[in-house]
C-alpha cells in the first residue's frame, strides 16, 4: 500500500500554497508538521482530493487518485482542521449520516457507532446535540467520523486541537492501534502529537517538504544544539532577547533554570541536554511560535 | 466490464511503441488486474437506492413538515376560505395568489440545497464515498417530491373555482415556481457563501413583491391573452432550470476551496 505526491503544486491567487511537494507515504502513522500557513492544509486537501492540483498528481498504488473516484473516496477517512455540523444533528445522527454517505450498510453501521462511541468515550453524550458539547467531544465526534468506514488512508488535519492531554493520549493510543497496515497522516503544529506515534515525520515550510526523516532521526540532527543551565533570575530578560530559549523554570535561591538552543555554548555551565522533535519545530521554524503542550 | 477494460488497455498499449501489442499480453493483463482487484479488501456497500432511503431521515423529514405547513396553508386559502365571499380576495385575483404560493412552495428548498456550504461540511461531505453532486441530486429529488405533491394539491383545489381553464392554472403555478428556483439555483452555482441562504429568500421576497407590483400596474399580464407568453416563458425556465441542475451538479467537482472558498 502506498500513496505517491508528485511534483504536487497548488497556486492561489498570487500565492503558492504547496510548491513542488514529492513524498511517498507508506503504512503507518506520518506526522506533517509545519507552522500556520506551511501549506499543510492545502496538501491535505489535495491528498483528500477535494482541491485540484495546479499541477503535479497523487497515485493509490500506482493509480491516479482521480482516476480511482469513488473506489479512492471508499477507502479515505478524513478529518478538516474545520469540524462542521448540521445544528439539528445529535453525535447518533451525526454518525448515522456520515455512514450514509460513506455507503455503510445499515447494520454495520449501528454496530461500528457503537464501537467508535466507546473508543472515543462518547457514549454518555450519544443523544446530546453536537452543537452543546465541548470543542474536545466535537473534534472527538470528528475522529469519530474519518474512522467509521474503516479507512486503508486516514487523513488527519490537527486532529487535536481543543483536546486535554488525556484525550490527546488517548487519540494517540487509538491512531497507533489503528495504523496497523494502513497510511495515516497526520497534520499538526503540535509536535508532541506526533513525536510518540509518528514512524515518519515531513516537515513543510513555505509550501515544500524540507525534510523527511523518522522522529529518531529528526531529533538526531538536534545533537549538540541543545542546553540547559541556570542563570540568576534578572538575567534572564536579557539573554531572551540574545538566544532562542525553549523553556524557563523557577528554581530556589533567585534562580532559572533555562533550555535553549544555540550551535555553541553561550550560558556560562551550561551542558548538552537530550533533543526532542519540539526542539527541531523551533530550529527550523525561527520566530514562529510552537504551541507547546501546556499551553493547549 | 471486460470489454471496456480490453479496449482501455488496448489505447494505454499503442501509447508505448516499445511494446508488442498481442491477445495474450492483454489476457495476462487483464488477469493481473483481477487478481490485484480481488486482493484487495472487499467492502460491502450500500446502492444508491438504499441511500436515498436513508437520506429521507435527515433531509425528508424536516423539509415535508415545512411543506406539510404549506399544504395545510393552501386548504386554508384554496378551500375553506370561499375566496367568492370575501370582496379582496375574489377568484380574479386567484393568479397572483397563485403565484406568490408558488414562490413559497419553491422556498421549502431554500434551507436544505445550499447547508453544506452553510454549515461548514462541504469539505467532509466531498471526501465522502457518495460524491456531493450525488448528494444533491437526492437532496432535489427529497425536496421535489414535496413540491409535486404541493403544487398538485394547490392546482385540484383551485381548479374548481376559476373562471379560467386548467391549463392556466397550472401555468400560473408553474411559471412563478420554475422562475423562483432558476433564480436560487443560479445563486446556488455562483455564490460560495454562507449567506446563500439569505440572498436566496431576498430573491424570492423580491419575486413575490413584482408578482403584485405587475397586478397592481399591468394585470394584463395576468389576462387569458398572456397565457401564450406564460406558456413560453415557462418552457424557457423549464429549460434553464435543468441547466441550472446540470451546472449545480457539476460544480462541486471542480470547487475550489481557496482561502476565501469554505
Amino acid at each position: 500500500m502506498e500513496l505517491t505526491i508528485q511534483e504536487l503544486t497548488k497556486r492561489f491567487k498570487g500565492k503558492t500554497a504547496v510548491n513542488n511537494v514529492s513524498l511517498t507515504l507508506t503504512t503507518g502513522v506520518w506526522g506533517l508538521l509545519g507552522a500556520n500557513g506551511a501549506g499543510k492544509t492545502t496538501l491535505m486537501r489535495m491528498v483528500a482530493g477535494i482541491l485540484t492540483p495546479t499541477s503535479g498528481k497523487i497515485q493509490y498504488d500506482g493509480i491516479d487518485i482521480k482516476t480511482l473516484g469513488e473506489a479512492y473516496r471508499d477507502i479515505f477517512g478524513y478529518l478538516p482542521q474545520t469540524f462542521g455540523f448540521y445544528p439539528e444533528f445529535t453525535v447518533t445522527d451525526y454518525l448515522q449520516y456520515m455512514a450514509s454517505l460513506k455507503g455503510l450498510p445499515k447494520k454495520e453501521t449501528n454496530q461500528k457507532i457503537d464501537d467508535l462511541l466507546h473508543q472515543l468515550t462518547l457514549t454518555d453524550v450519544r443523544n446530546k446535540h453536537i452543537r452543546k458539547l465541548s470543542g474536545g467531544m466535537q473534534r472527538r465526534v470528528g475522529i469519530a467520523q474519518a474512522l467509521l468506514n474503516d479507512p486503508d488512508i486516514l487523513v488527519l488535519d490537527e486532529p487535536t486541537s481543543g483536546l486535554d492531554p488525556g484525550e490527546r493520549i488517548r487519540f494517540r493510543n487509538i491512531i497507533s492501534e489503528f495504523a496497523q497496515q494502513r497510511i495515516v497522516l497526520i497534520s499538526t503544529h503540535i509536535v508532541s502529537d506526533v513525536e510518540y506515534i509518528a514512524n515518519r515525520n515531513a516537515i513543510m515550510k513555505d509550501g515544500k517538504i524540507i525534510a523527511v526523516e523518522t522522529t529518531d532521526e529528526l531529533v538526531k540532527m538536534m545533537d549538540g544544539k541543545v542546553w540547559q543551565g541556570t542563570i540568576p533570575t534578572e538575567q534572564l530578560h536579557h539573554y531572551e532577547r540574545t538566544i532562542r530559549i525553549v523553556t524557563v523554570r523557577n528554581e530556589d535561591g533567585g534562580s532559572v533554570s533555562v533550555r535553549y538552543l544555540s550551535e555553541n555554548q553561550i550560558l556560562p555551565n551550561s551542558q548538552p541536554t537530550v533533543p526532542r522533535l519540539e526542539d527541531l519545530y523551533l530550529w527550523l521554524f525561527r520566530g514562529e511560535e510552537a504551541v507547546k503542550e501546556e499551553e493547549v | 466490464m471486460n470489454k471496456n477494460l480490453r479496449s482501455k488497455l488496448q489505447t494505454e498499449l499503442k501509447n508505448q511503441s516499445d511494446l508488442q501489442i498481442s491477445e495474450q499480453h492483454l489476457i495476462q493483463t487483464m488477469r493481473q488486474a483481477h487478481i490485484a482487484h480481488q486482493s484487495r479488501r472487499q467492502r460491502e456497500r450500500i446502492r444508491y437506492p438504499a441511500f436515498l432511503l436513508r437520506q429521507i431521515r435527515f433531509v425528508g423529514a424536516t423539509v415535508w413538515m415545512f411543506q406539510v405547513f404549506l399544504l395545510l396553508c393552501a386548504f386554508w386559502i384554496f378551500r375553506i376560505a370561499d375566496l367568492g365571499t370575501v370582496s379582496n380576495f375574489a377568484p380574479r385575483h386567484l393568479p397572483v395568489l397563485l403565484g406568490c404560493f408558488a414562490v413559497f412552495i419553491a422556498m421549502t428548498s431554500i434551507p436544505f440545497i445550499g447547508r453544506s456550504i452553510q454549515y461548514g461540511m462541504l469539505e467532509i461531505e466531498m471526501a465522502t464515498r457518495i460524491s456531493i453532486p450525488k448528494l444533491l441530486l437526492t437532496r432535489i429529488f427529497i425536496i421535489c417530491i414535496g413540491n409535486v405533491l404541493l403544487l398538485t394539491v394547490s392546482f385540484l383545489l383551485v381548479r374548481t373555482k376559476a373562471e379560467f381553464g386548467m391549463g392556466s392554472v397550472a401555468l400560473y403555478l408553474l411559471l412563478p415556481y420554475l422562475i423562483a428556483c432558476c433564480g436560487f439555483l443560479f445563486i446556488q452555482t455562483y455564490t460560495h457563501s454562507r449567506y446563500q441562504g439569505f440572498v436566496s429568500t431576498s430573491f424570492c421576497f423580491s419575486l413575490i413583491a413584482l408578482l403584485l407590483v405587475l397586478y397592481k400596474t399591468a394585470p394584463v399580464v395576468y389576462e387569458q391573452t398572456s397565457i401564450g407568453v406564460w406558456g413560453g416563458l415557462c418552457v424557457l425556465c423549464g429549460i434553464i432550470l435543468l441547466i441550472g441542475i446540470y451546472r449545480l451538479l457539476d460544480k462541486p467537482i471542480s470547487l475550489d476551496l481557496s482561502s476565501n472558498g469554505i
